[in-house]
């Protein structure tokens, strides 16, 4: 149950971003003037493999068009294997996003690391014409 | 950092030195780091963070250590913190400072391939993220002009194209600007540096105010009158409407004085008052730039007669007058009882800067005795002039050659910039928080500490030393740090591009071993990180140009370290060229491409060689032994290549041939950055051994 | 709960944010969230004279959360954390809102977008504010003791450092003597330093010191507890047990040598050494220099044996020392007898840093090096009455075939993992593909592991030359002395809890922690799971996993984060 937005606004894009690496890389978009989407907003937690698929769920059913996580990747501080286990995350996310009727591409993960603020934003635009397609 | 924030988590109260604007070292710099290519930004700025927030970490950055003596207690260090001129706790970090600065530099965290500007905060991950103006005292220019005028300023204003906001920046030393660039005899060009180099002419920095004050004028845009304060405490009465004076009315008024000009003629303006038609000032300019004086507040009486003491009967604060010229007096006004007076120019026009420059002093003066405060500091603004410094005779006007706006442009971009910031003052209009002060002054404390701990790393091997590689000679070869530069996300031109023409490159070489394991250039050793971080580079750049092609020569691929030589056999599996040969030179050939001149150690052996339009000179360590020389009678030993010399390299790492004092990091050699972090580890183990010992901690 | 009372202020930036965000319609928009007793606009929020408004405000109203929107918090989380402390408040629950890098400098295109998405970002904030609960960093006691396992060199060293300042050092050595795989040595690159007293002036500071405990002969039979306080059960000359209790455990167990394979290089012939045998017989020699009764005048070394190999066929890892330590080998073998032929077939010379001078030394004393590729390397063969006959493609004269005579062949082997599987079974250690201890990062943590409070230093971690080993030690002891020297562990209060309510106890969560910090628990209600705090990370593994939701990490919670979503979608 997506609540229905009209085409002429904006998708709304949560972003889930890590406190350490993610989240510096989306600042230093911002620092630099890029420009993105105000539809994408971000809640920042300690790790990519600590995001819970009830969450993506959740937002998708009160007010998020589609949900992004921008993953520590292979830089990531706590796990070696953070790339594997946040794409578990995404797998069970995308399962139960299936059982409840919604499209799986609303759910997107890429690795950004502290200074990849022009890849975030490249994701970003992409992501939102993608859930702009989906709109229509 | 390791070495402060293992020390700091042991308990020990940690200061740390840093002669950047910002912590993170060469490291911070980088693109990515073998052999796991994690982002080196990713690794360094949590680690940054850390030092910045603990609590027992003090951090100095942008500071030097000027002495390191040793007394009964420990040592006393002398730290220098470097005039930033911006107040860091004012200071947000917002950058809107860089954008308005006029003066380029070099930047030193991109190797140079780019500019940055005079205030600058030193690259998007630094720690503090403070801005710092990067200034040399006073431009020469600006150093001689009598009237105090920041004459760089205007240059690199005009050089920006605000020629508006160089008027008015001209405007806040002096209401003469169009006079002056008549009349001057111009001792700021005779001063510029830019005339001294072989074939330079010296900036026509008359040419370009003169543009500056014409086009001001011939703007709609007026002064905007301001009605004279009502200061009943700050009147003071003038009694000259010369240049002199009415630069002394203009200042005050500024500084919120009531000022009231007294003459006797029927006109202001003393000898400029019917303008000077052979130096190309005529009258409606003069009368314009009185204007300017009007402007602030000052009010001119005509036709009047006044004599300070009838000025002092009326209640004045102060009076200022003017004194018959004689070149055997002081060149400088003289306060006495209430009284300021200056030498008055009578026909001399051609000292028109100097009057003015009387008359800011002795503002400054009035200012100091109706205020009772000390003028010193503020004197400084616009120094006294030796007696000699004043041309004898008359020196001739040179009417300013009339220049376009283009000329100029041509003419200024040629300026040197040298003090570097040319205190044109925009960034200080721009800043939000109001946290510029040009004239902040630097700050030195000294710190009582038990132990020194050096880590001042190395610097790197300077190609140019091997004339024959064509570094500095031809623009496509460049060095290992410029290319991991133009590696980084945070790089220059956001793209991979070769110097010469912005070009892609499609075939790309290394030069391993550029000063090192070579005794031709003083450095016989291996500095054990250029093969990896070549290594590295070559991964990168495949990864970003799947099409190019790389070729790495070398004389032994040294993967020594914990995962190194499955990175290199990673690199052969991507396709890397690794070629068994020494370089011996490198000659530019058609479109700026080079050709490799090699040694082949492998294959058919004998010289060789080979194209490429890129060039990466995979540079050596070299020791950075500049902090040995502060620390006077506690000098450490340093080995035969000046590295910091660890007195038992086996059994005591980080140990120096001095009690106390204990070396950490690549300072003691060159090191990878592992090595490096475990080395000051080792470093922290001695020092809190010995401060322990030694009956330091609590 | 009772109601919350919380402050908002947002920050003007001096423009950085109120030229591209309409504060004041932020501001407005905000007064009106339920709970927000409170908000302001601030010029500059982090200026001291703005805090200390700030810091009256809290007190004033008694407000007890307060959310800033400034900049990003990784400028000044920790500037308004202790502002907060300073009026009184638990410094976790403010919260900052970043409306600059991530709102105003982001979109300063569109100022309205730009203030809608600011007002949903402090929404959240406040969403955040009003489930955020007042937390404390841990904080745990340290034994003041500091246990290191393996009396090698770098083990010995690491051991007196601590013992130095005052530490209580258990050394524990398998062996029965202590002093690891140089004890016998005379020559030790680069320095020619005696092995043998290079341990012994050591061990004599290790007796002088109170300090140190060492025992030989022993054994690591348990280890329970974690983080400052591990309690060791070891055991002595196969009999005599002792329990001890350690803040810290420092393991330095070294590595072991590569034993080639019969054949492998001729390995097995009887002039087939490796480098290590060859050392003996160098250091045990006195004037003569014989093997097998005959004068040696030719010796060939043979680089990178079990050392750089791909495929299955050996360890793909350069073992880093070798190159270096035979270079040292040939310089010693010519001062003993410069008559005597040196040939040294290698990959790569990786005489790194200040030891490529023993390379020149070398090269300069009449050693003669050749370059081999790993598809033709050399073939060992013996001949009757002349001894060995070596034949290989030297690559640096275009590949041409070479044959040479020589009575002696050493192979230049490289390191392996040690035997340590029990101790790896007992600490949990974690270790890399190669056989060696991994650390948890090669750069910002190098001597540690996943196990809080277990260091590791020296060859144990991977092949390492002997001062290499050492400064690991080193390092070690600095890690381990900010534990023990401090008495307590400071641990972050972000780690993870159970809502036991929730929890079913299917155990799923345990596997998934990747520093042991779940265990079963046995209550009146049933089976459920618990967090040992001293070993929680806080990353959330475990919280991702748990479809009961029953796992969240402090400051992270379920409903926290679900109020944000719902306070920003909405």
């Amino acid at each position: 149950m997506i609540v229905d937005v009209k085409s002429t606004v904006l998708p709304k894009i949560l972003v889930f971003s890590t406190d350490s690496i993610s989240d510096p890389g989306i600042d230093l978009a911002g620092a630099s003037h890029m420009d993105y989407s105000t539809g994408a907003m971000v809640i920042s937690v300690p790790c990519s493999s600590g995001i819970h698929p009830g969450w993506i769920l959740h937002a998708l059913k009160n007010g998020f068009d589609g949900v992004f996580i921008a993953a520590d990747g292979t830089d990531c501080p706590f796990l070696e294997d953070c790339t594997a286990r946040t794409g578990n995350i995404v797998a069970a996310a995308q399962a139960l996003l299936k059982e409840n009727g919604i499209d799986p591409m609303r759910l997107k993960m890429a690795a950004i690391c502290s200074v990849c603020s022009e890849s975030f934003v490249s994701h970003v635009e992409k992501f939102n014409s993608v859930l702009l397609k989906l709109e229509a | 950092m390791e070495s402060a924030v293992t020390l700091a988590d042991m308990g020990f109260d940690v200061a740390l030195v840093e002669k950047e604007a910002s912590i993170g070292g060469k490291m911070i710099l980088l693109s990515k780091v073998f052999p796991t290519l994690d982002c080196s930004s990713c690794i360094s700025t949590p680690k940054m963070a850390a030092v910045a927030n603990h609590p027992r970490i003090t951090l100095f950055t942008y500071s030097n250590v000027k002495s390191v003596k040793r007394d009964a207690h420990g040592f006393r260090v002398r730290v220098v913190s470097r005039n930033s001129y911006v107040d860091p706790q004012k200071c947000t970090g917002c950058s809107q400072c860089e954008t308005v600065c006029t003066v380029a530099r070099p930047d030193q965290f991109n190797d140079g391939m780019i500019a940055r500007r005079a205030i600058y905060i030193p690259f998007p991950q630094s720690v503090p993220k403070k801005a710092v103006i990067e200034k040399k005292g006073l431009s020469p220019c600006s150093q001689a002009c009598p009237a105090g005028i920041r004459a760089h300023g205007i240059v690199s204003l005009a050089r920006a194209g605000k020629f508006r906001e160089a008027a008015k920046r001209h405007l806040e030393d002096s209401p003469f600007p169009a006079a002056l660039s008549c009349l001057c005899y111009a001792p700021c060009e005779n001063r510029c540096t830019k005339g001294k180099t072989k074939k330079g002419a010296p900036i026509p920095i008359k040419g370009v105010s003169s543009l500056m004050a014409n086009g001001y004028y011939g703007s709609n845009d007026q002064v905007a009158i301001k009605t004279a304060p009502d200061a009943p405490e700050k009147r003071v009465a003038v009694m000259d409407a010369g240049p002199a004076g009415l630069s002394a009315a203009y200042h005050l008024a500024l500084n919120g004085y009531e000022v009231t000009v007294f003459t006797k003629d029927s006109a202001p303006g003393g000898i400029l008052a019917e303008g000077v038609p052979e130096a190309g000032l005529s009258r409606e300019l003069v009368a314009r730039e009185i204007d300017n004086v009007i402007g602030a507040g000052v009010i001119i009486d005509t036709d009047t007669s006044m004599t300070p003491e009838e000025a002092g009967r009326r209640g004045f604060a102060a009076a200022l007058a003017p004194v018959p010229w004689n070149p055997d007096l002081v060149m400088d006004p003289v306060v006495k009882d209430g009284i300021v007076t200056y030498p008055e120019l009578v026909d001399r026009p051609y000292l028109l800067a100097h009057a003015i420059g009387w008359g800011r002093r002795a503002a400054v003066m009035v200012q100091a005795l109706v205020e009772k405060r000390n003028s010193e500091d503020a004197l400084v603004l616009v120094p006294a002039l030796k007696r000699e410094k004043i041309p004898a005779k008359d020196p001739h006007y040179t009417v300013a050659t009339k220049l376009s706006e283009e000329n100029v442009q041509e003419a200024v971009s040629g300026c040197l910039d040298c003090g570097v910031c040319s205190e044109c003052r925009q960034c200080v209009e721009v800043c939000p928080g109001g946290a510029i002060d040009l004239a902040m002054k630097p700050s030195t404390c000294e710190i009582d500490t038990d132990s020194v701990v050096l880590a001042t790393g190395f610097r790197l091997f300077d190609p140019a030393r091997k004339p024959l590689l064509g570094y500095s000679r031809y623009p496509n070869v460049i060095t290992a740090m410029q290319m991991d530069r133009l590696l980084a996300p945070t790089r220059p031109y956001n793209a991979l591009l070769r110097p010469s023409d912005g070009k892609i490159p499609g075939n790309i070489a290394f030069v391993l071993c550029t000063g090192s394991r070579d005794v031709n250039a003083g450095n016989p050793r291996c500095s054990r990180i250029c093969c990896m971080y070549s290594i590295k580079q070559a991964q990168l750049i495949m990864g970003a140009l799947p099409i190019s092609e790389v070729t790495i020569y070398y004389i032994d691929i040294r993967a020594f370290g914990k995962g190194y030589d499955e990175f290199f056999q990673q690199a052969e599996g991507m396709g890397t060229h690794f070629v068994k040969g020494k370089v011996v030179r490198v000659e530019e050939v058609k479109d700026q491409n080079l050709r490799v001149h090699f040694e082949d150690m492998e294959g058919k052996g004998g010289l060789r060689q080979a194209n490429h339009d890129l060039v990466v000179l995979s540079v050596g360590a070299i020791s950075n032994p500049g902090i040995v020389k502060v620390l006077g009678d506690d000098r450490v030993e340093q080995d035969e290549l000046s590295y910091i010399r660890e007195v038992d390299g086996t059994v005591e790492p980080g140990r120096t041939s001095v009690d106390g004092i204990f070396v950490a990091g690549a300072a003691s050699g060159p090191k990878d950055i592992p090595d490096s972090v475990v080395h000051a580890g080792a470093a922290s183990a001695q020092a809190a051994s010995y401060l322990i010992r030694t009956g330091a901690l609590k | 709960m009772t109601e919350k009372k919380i402050g908002a202020f947002i920050c003007r930036c001096g423009g950085n944010i109120s030229d591209y965000v309409d504060v004041e319609q932020v501001r407005k928009e905000i007064a009106r969230e339920d709970n927000v007793t409170v908000a302001g606009i601030n010029m500059f929020s982090c200026s001291d004279a703005s805090q200390e408004d700030m810091i009256a405000n809290i007190r004033e109203n008694g407000l007890d959360g307060i959310v800033i929107a400034s900049c990003s918090p990784k400028l000044h989380l920790n500037t308004f954390r202790a502002m907060a402390e300073r009026a009184g408040l638990n410094p976790y629950q403010y919260i900052q809102v970043n409306i600059r890098e991530q709102c105003s400098w982001a979109h300063t295109h569109n100022k309205d977008a730009a203030t809608r998405k600011a007002v949903s970002l402090v929404r959240e904030g406040v969403a955040k504010a009003k489930l955020s609960e007042p937390l404390t960093p841990i904080e745990l006691t340290a034994q003041p003791s500091v246990m290191v396992i393996g009396a090698g060199l770098a083990g010995m060293r690491a051991a007196l450092a601590l013992g130095e300042m005052g530490v209580t050092v258990y050394l524990v050595e398998a062996a029965p003597e202590p002093g690891g795989s140089i004890k016998g040595r005379k020559s030790l690159f680069p320095d020619n330093s005696s092995g043998h007293e290079l341990v012994e002036s050591l061990l004599e500071r290790i007796r002088a010191n109170g300090n140190i405990v060492l025992y030989t002969s022993a054994e690591i039979l348990e280890k329970t507890g974690s983080v400052g306080n591990f309690t060791i059960r070891i055991q002595v000359d196969g009999k005599n047990e002792t329990t001890l209790s350690v803040g810290a455990v420092i393991v330095s167990t070294g590595s072991g040598s590569y034993r080639p394979t019969d054949g492998e290089f001729g390995f097995g012939l009887s002039c087939v050494l490796t480098l290590n045998q060859y050392i003996d017989m160098l250091d045990s020699s006195t004037d003569t220099f014989l093997l097998n009764g005959r004068k040696i005048r030719n010796i060939a070394y043979i680089y990178c044996v079990g050392s750089r190999r791909t495929g299955k066929e050996g360890n793909r890892y350069c073992s880093r020392y070798c190159c270096s330590a035979a270079v040292h080998t040939a310089v010693r073998t010519h001062e003993v007898d410069p008559s005597i032929g040196q040939f040294h077939f290698y990959r790569d010379i990786r005489t790194y840093g200040a030891y490529e001078e023993l390379y020149h030394e070398a090269l300069k004393k009449g050693s003669v090096f050749l370059k081999y590729g790993l598809k033709d390397p050399p073939q060992v063969t013996e001949v009757s009455g002349s001894g060995l006959r070596i034949r290989a493609k030297d690559l640096l004269t275009g590949a041409e075939t070479v044959e040479l005579e020589t009575d002696l062949v050493v192979l230049v082997t490289g390191m392996v993992p040690g035997e340590n599987s029990q101790l790896i079974d007992i600490l949990k250690l974690p270790v890399g593909k190669e056989g060696f201890f991994n650390e948890i990062h090669p750069k910002l943590r190098p001597v540690e592991t996943v196990m809080d409070g277990i260091y590791i230093a020296g060859a144990c971690q991977g092949p390492k030359t002997l001062s290499e080993s050492v400064v690991s030690g080193m390092a070690a002891v600095a890690k381990s002395a900010s534990l023990v020297l401090t008495g307590k562990v400071n641990l972050d209060p972000f780690v993870a809890r159970v809502l036991t309510e929730k929890c079913t106890g299917c155990g799923e969560c345990i596997s998934s922690c990747p520093y042991g910090a779940i265990s079963m628990k046995e209550t009146p209600d049933g089976t459920v799971v618990e967090i040992t705090e001293s070993l929680c990370k806080g990353e959330g593994a475990c919280v991702a996993i748990c479809n009961e939701e029953a796992l969240e990490i402090k400051g992270y919670g379920h409903n926290m984060i679900k109020a944000m979503i719902e306070a920003l979608g909405g």
